[in-house]
């Protein structure tokens, strides 16, 4: 099984010429994943916009890349090119201090809310000692930068309990109607691209693994997939089919889960707890393959960790054979509830078209007909050696999008069942030996259980990375969410983000605007109630 | 208060906050409410709000931008109360703990008070069951 060749041009141009060269790029067919920047010392900074071309051009990928100076770092927005550019730029002003010029709205995204007290200094930070404990709560409520229309404010969050991860979303509501929404973000931050930086490789794929919990294979195996290709290691038959195992396993539970959450948040508490109990028979197969049920820890520079014995197959296959009654069952009960499919038919409507402007990707692209997979469209694992398809709906609104994570998760199961068989027959081989990293760089994509992840990991000779960078589906999905809340009634926005299903905690890892018209809002959302 | 905590011990009422976590721990608490490990049978109940809640169930290493809010939920749930912290992350900052790392705060017991620790990357539902059984025997002292 040869592995088509990851093909990455990386193309070095000035910065002025950025908007013409984006702008022919997209209009060659491409998607823009994801703009990065790098402080690279002496030379400036590294601003690096990453292109993929989907299926016209399999494994086919682009990076433009240009170095501003650091005195004066300022670059021209391609936001007003293309929307997709919108997220990654904000990041660059917040983390980098870099100046977008002509971004619509340059405003923050990830940084704490009293961040300008805690990084300049102006409020004393206690001392962990003298000042241990401090329960207290704060004298003057925190002011955010989210900002809202002189109308009915409703915030979601932090700690909403329509969402498990704690975010922040606010909307301006005009009677039933949401006239503007904006999300912060940053309440997982946890800095985990810069701790990379300090670990050496063996560390850092645990540090990917908690990246997300539900999603956790899939960005220890990017991450290992990255630093096998800068090795140019050749993974063994075997580990590519357990990892091609291990990637479907987590793809039906996470589907599984979030499809129940759905239920959850639009009323139908009872569906959640058919998909868990259902789930529970996944989460099983999990823990008797890695002894672990959410972080599996199984994935190893090079191949896999431990192997997965006939035993093991033969429980998976057994748990498979009773979800293949037990799947479809609860998606027909729960597609034959009139209720249900009422509150997501014609809601949060993404045409086809505006999903390819925005570079939707995941079950959010599939739902509006888009074939979008990198499974298919730059094959990793063993995903040319199973008998599978991309699944698409035409719909384009939550229920596409639900009926694509159905699908899918019974798609997958046929999957787990095709390399069950073929990990029994497979050389025992497990993992090839990673011995020196040379210098150099290379990127790996993957498609998580929410859309398609990339790592982009640059190897300076020693035994750390000098710089990872990391995007995640949510970064992409999470704004087409807020298109989409954008004009809708207000009782079909739990609806909406649960179809989108963000992850917050993967998007997490990494100036005050004032309209005329505008007014900020206090933050008196905690503890908001159903 | 001694007639409040037998109450308290019969019927625990749980506000999860989540605090940066990767997730794991609190898919983790997600299937507490499954029909496999049903934590309602022995008088549990996940509430909506810290104003009604006994137990404070805090996931995650505390990220700086989580911890004015993680002080104001603990402000807001009313005595007695306990805190349990669940995970590893929750209990030493786990993974995350470095000289260098700018954007964490905890671990949680820096911030509020903790009675119980759940260890483990995440702990099985099994033992988030346990600690929860040992955070209502402290109600009694």
């Amino acid at each position: 099984m040869s592995k088509p060749h990851l093909n990455l041009i990386i193309r070095e141009i000035k910065a002025d010429t950025l908007g013409e060269e984006v702008s022919d790029l997209l209009e060659k067919g491409a998607r823009m994943i994801y703009t990065s920047g790098v402080d690279m010392g002496v030379r400036g900074i590294q601003v690096n916009y990453y292109f993929c071309f989907d299926h016209h051009e399999p494994s086919q990928h682009t990076i433009l890349r240009t170095y501003l100076d650091r005195k004066n770092p300022v670059i021209h927005s391609v936001t007003p090119v293309t929307s997709q550019a919108d997220w990654s730029e904000r990041e660059l002003i917040e983390f980098l201090g870099i100046t977008v010029e002509g971004h619509p709205n340059p405003t923050h995204l990830w940084l704490p809310l009293d961040w300008k007290e805690i990084y300049t200094g102006e409020k004393p930070v206690a001392h962990p000692d003298t000042e241990r404990i401090n329960t207290a709560p704060p004298v003057k409520p925190l002011k955010d930068n989210i900002v809202t229309l002189p109308l009915t404010t409703i915030p979601y969050g932090p700690y909403h309990p329509a969402f498990i991860e704690s975010n922040y979303l606010k909307m301006s509501v005009e009677d039933e109607v949401v006239r503007k929404a904006d999300l912060k973000l940053g309440f997982n931050h946890r800095g985990i691209i810069k701790l990379m930086e300090r670990r050496d490789y063996y560390k850092d794929l645990f540090l990917a693994e908690r990246v997300c919990g539900i999603c956790n294979t899939h960005h220890s195996l990017s991450f290992a997939m990255s630093v096998e290709d800068l090795a140019a290691v050749e993974v063994p038959q075997k580990a590519q089919m357990a990892r091609t195992l291990l990637c479907e396993m987590e793809r039906i539970q996470s589907h599984l889960l979030s499809i129940g959450l759905i239920g959850d948040l639009t009323g139908f508490r009872t569906m959640l707890m058919h998909a868990i109990r259902i789930r529970e028979e996944m989460q099983d197969c999990l823990e008797v393959v890695s002894g672990q049920r959410v972080t599996h820890g199984l994935i190893a520079l090079g191949g896999i960790r431990r192997d997965i014995t006939e035993n093991q197959t033969d429980f998976i296959l057994s748990k498979l054979k009773i979800m293949k009654k037990s799947v479809p069952q609860f998606f027909d009960q729960c597609q034959s509830n009139d209720v249900l499919m009422g509150r997501l038919k014609d809601v949060g409507i993404l045409k086809r078209e505006n999903a390819l402007k925005s570079g939707a990707i995941g079950p959010v692209a599939r739902g509006s007909g888009l074939r979008i997979d990198v499974r298919k469209n730059s094959p990793f694992a063993a995903y040319e050696d199973v008998d599978w398809d991309i699944v698409t709906e035409n719909g384009c609104d939550c229920l596409a999008r639900i009926k694509v994570k159905m699908r899918e998760t019974l798609m997958s199961m046929h999957i787990c069942e095709q390399c069950c068989d073929k990990i029994k027959i497979a050389p025992s081989s497990l993992a090839a030996k990673v011995n020196e990293l040379p210098c150099g760089e290379t990127i790996s994509r993957s498609e998580a259980p929410r859309g398609e992840l990339l790592y982009h990991v640059v190897s300076n000779g020693t035994n750390t990375p000098a710089f990872v960078r990391i995007r995640v589906p949510t970064f992409i999905n999470a704004r087409i969410m807020l298109e989409l809340i954008h004009g809708c009634w207000l009782a079909d926005v739990p609806a909406i983000i649960s179809s989108v299903d963000p992850c917050y905690s993967c998007t997490d890892r990494v100036t005050i605007f004032k309209g005329k018209e505008q007014s900020i809002v206090d933050m008196r959302s905690l503890g908001g109630r159903r | 208060m001694s007639l409040l905590n037998s109450f308290i011990k019969q019927s625990p009422w749980i506000y999860h906050v989540h605090a940066g976590g990767c997730l794991g721990c609190d898919i983790e608490i997600v299937a507490l409410m499954s029909p496999r490990y049903d934590l309602e049978r022995l008088g549990v109940k996940f509430v909506a709000s810290p104003r009604c809640a006994d137990i404070l169930l805090v996931t995650g290493p505390v990220p700086l931008h989580t911890k004015p809010f993680l002080e104001r939920v603990y402000a807001q749930t009313p005595e007695p109360k306990r805190v349990i912290a669940v995970g590893a992350c929750g209990c030493s900052c786990g993974i995350f703990i470095d000289n260098e790392n700018y954007s964490i705060a905890g671990p949680v017991e820096k911030i509020i008070p903790v009675d119980v620790k759940i260890p483990g990357c995440p702990p099985k539902p099994e033992t988030i069951i346990d600690g929860i059984l040992k955070v209502m025997r402290k109600f009694d002292s």
